[in-house]
């Protein structure tokens, strides 16, 4: 069942780079999907549109049925409380000030929680992070894996459909990398979770066997199934940039 | 959680710290100002507003004029080259057509005698039936009973009236709300009980200090708006990822600027109550 899907969409920024072409991509209910392609390619672009941090210039995002490009700006928060979203730069994501419990709980208020609500829910996601027994502890006494955990644990805190991940072991020595994943994963098994991540670790999305979306210089050039993509051996652990690309990610 | 968030921070401690010391300065200045006034208006009890030949309705113009809070009421009368003022008195027993004599009087008036009082071209002739010490300065007071008073009142309708103030540094102000009420400039009738009765200097350097105090604490709780809202811009936008609201977000810069600006007039007022309670 479609989820997401991507209707000849177009991205071109004022400055005049089109960091997307005539992109066309259905996502399922519960479907993993890596989005990867070299610096400045599109795939950030293509992330952001599904939260609704830049609208198509053409074409159609539409999440649910819901159109997001038509979204008026003052109603965009209404999309985001139903999905989780993780960016690679857990530092300053955290509140440094608020203990793990409080950086997941405070994404709580928004929907207007009672305390006695969100309890539950704040370690019910710490455990699935595997951070329940750190409720107590300050950002600054975490390591980077746990850091990232501890943003994981707020994006799915509200049982989101969807989870949308840019770059998230982006900062991660690549053993924590891999833990992050396995959380990721088992977010997407046990709940069914869609995901949508962005990465340019090449050696993740073999490992994981999930569907692939290939985007080079703003086109989507591959659509490759569960299980079949195999990252290059020469450039294994990236794609090179190509020299005449932007970056615009 | 917010609000927690924002209170662990070490520059909100600082700000907040500064605030609270100012404040506090501006809140024992206060107490001491009020202090001081009260001071100052117990060395002038005695002192008043004098209002000559006013009839009932110029009186009912000025009676309820904030500030005034006692008037004495009275008769304007010439005993030989005297001018005294008659009031009426019944809590001390006084005869019909007698009077009590004030020490002031003592010299000119003997008692037991008839003496021919002049009351708007009228003349009365009343007794003086014994001295009393007038405690306040100023117009001579002799006191006659309620009857007598009575009878005196229908010989003439214009009163003369003492009005006492609850705060005698406001008496230019009152004295000029009565001026343009009733087109009748007070007598400022000023007595000072005591020593050092120079307090214009004293006030003028309490208004500075609050002035100054007030100021210094606006310019820093400006600064400290203005680091508070740089601080949230990068925190603001992780609020709209996770699904805050604009108003949300606005009521959350509210919430702290607001809950800043209470607890540090609270912890202020409390310290230089405290401070004020050993000291002053």
């Amino acid at each position: 069942m479609k989820l997401i899907e991507l209707k000849k969409v177009s991205k071109t920024y004022p400055n005049g780079v089109t960091a997307l072409a005539d992109i066309s991509v259905p996502i399922n209910k519960g479907e993993f999907v890596f989005v990867i392609g070299a610096s400045g390619c599109g795939k950030s672009t293509f992330v952001k549109l599904l939260y609704r941090e830049e609208k198509p210039t053409t074409g159609t995002v539409t999440i649910g049925g819901l159109n997001v490009g038509k979204i008026k700006n003052g109603k965009v928060y209404k999309l985001r409380r139903k999905l989780g979203i993780v960016f690679q730069d857990y530092e300053i994501k955290l509140l440094t000030k608020l203990t793990v419990y409080e950086n997941v709980a405070f994404a709580l208020e928004c929907v207007g929680m009672t305390g006695k609500e969100i309890r539950p829910k704040v370690m019910k996601a710490l455990e699935r992070v595997g951070l329940k027994d750190k409720v107590r502890s300050f950002p600054n006494e975490l390591s980077g894996g746990e850091k990232q955990r501890v943003c994981i644990a707020r994006a799915i805190v509200n049982d989101p459909k969807i989870l949308i991940c840019d770059e998230p072991t982006g900062n991660l020595d690549p053993e924590t990398s891999q833990d992050i994943m396995r959380v990721i994963e088992n977010i997407n098994n046990e709940l069914g979770t869609t995901i949508i991540m962005a990465t340019h670790d090449l050696q993740i999305v073999d490992r994981m066997k999930k569907r692939v979306l290939i985007i080079q210089k703003g086109v989507l050039t591959d659509d490759i199934p569960p299980g079949q993509y195999k990252a290059p051996k020469k450039e294994k652990g990236e794609i090179k940039k190509d020299e005449s690309s932007k970056d615009i990610c | 959680m917010i609000l927690k968030s924002f209170y662990r921070k070490s520059t909100t401690k600082n700000f907040f710290a500064i605030l609270v010391l100012i404040f506090t300065f501006f809140a024992i200045l206060i107490f001491s100002n009020k202090e001081y006034i009260l001071k100052v208006n117990k060395q002038y009890k005695n002192s008043a507003l004098i209002l000559e030949d006013i009839d009932e309705k110029e009186y009912e113009k000025i009676i309820n004029i904030s500030g005034i809070i006692e008037t004495v009421e009275g008769i304007k009368g010439v005993i030989g080259t005297r001018t005294v003022m008659i009031k009426m008195e019944d809590s001390v027993d006084i005869k019909n057509d007698n009077f009590l004599v004030p020490s002031s009087l003592q010299e000119i008036i003997n008692q037991n005698e008839v003496y021919a009082i002049i009351i708007d071209k009228e003349t009365v002739k009343l007794t003086a039936q014994e001295y009393y010490n007038q405690d306040t300065s100023g117009e001579d007071i002799i006191k006659v009973n309620k009857a007598t008073y009575q009878k005196l009142t229908k010989i003439v309708n214009k009163r003369i009236y003492f009005l006492f103030l609850d705060n005698w540094l406001l008496k230019d102000t009152i004295a000029n709300k009565i001026k343009s009420n009733i087109s009748v400039e007070p007598i400022i009738f000023e007595h000072c009980e005591g020593n050092n009765c120079n307090f214009n200097d004293v006030i003028l350097m309490f208004t500075i200090f609050k002035i100054l105090a007030i100021a210094i604490f606006l310019i820093i709780f400006v600064l400290s708006v203005v680091n508070l809202v740089n601080e949230d811009k990068e925190i603001n936008k992780l609020y709209k990822y996770l699904g805050f609201k604009s108003t949300q977000i606005y009521f959350i810069l509210i919430k702290k600027i607001g809950s800043l600006l209470i607890f540090t007039i609270i912890a202020g007022i409390i310290i230089a109550l405290i401070i004020s309670f050993i000291f002053i």
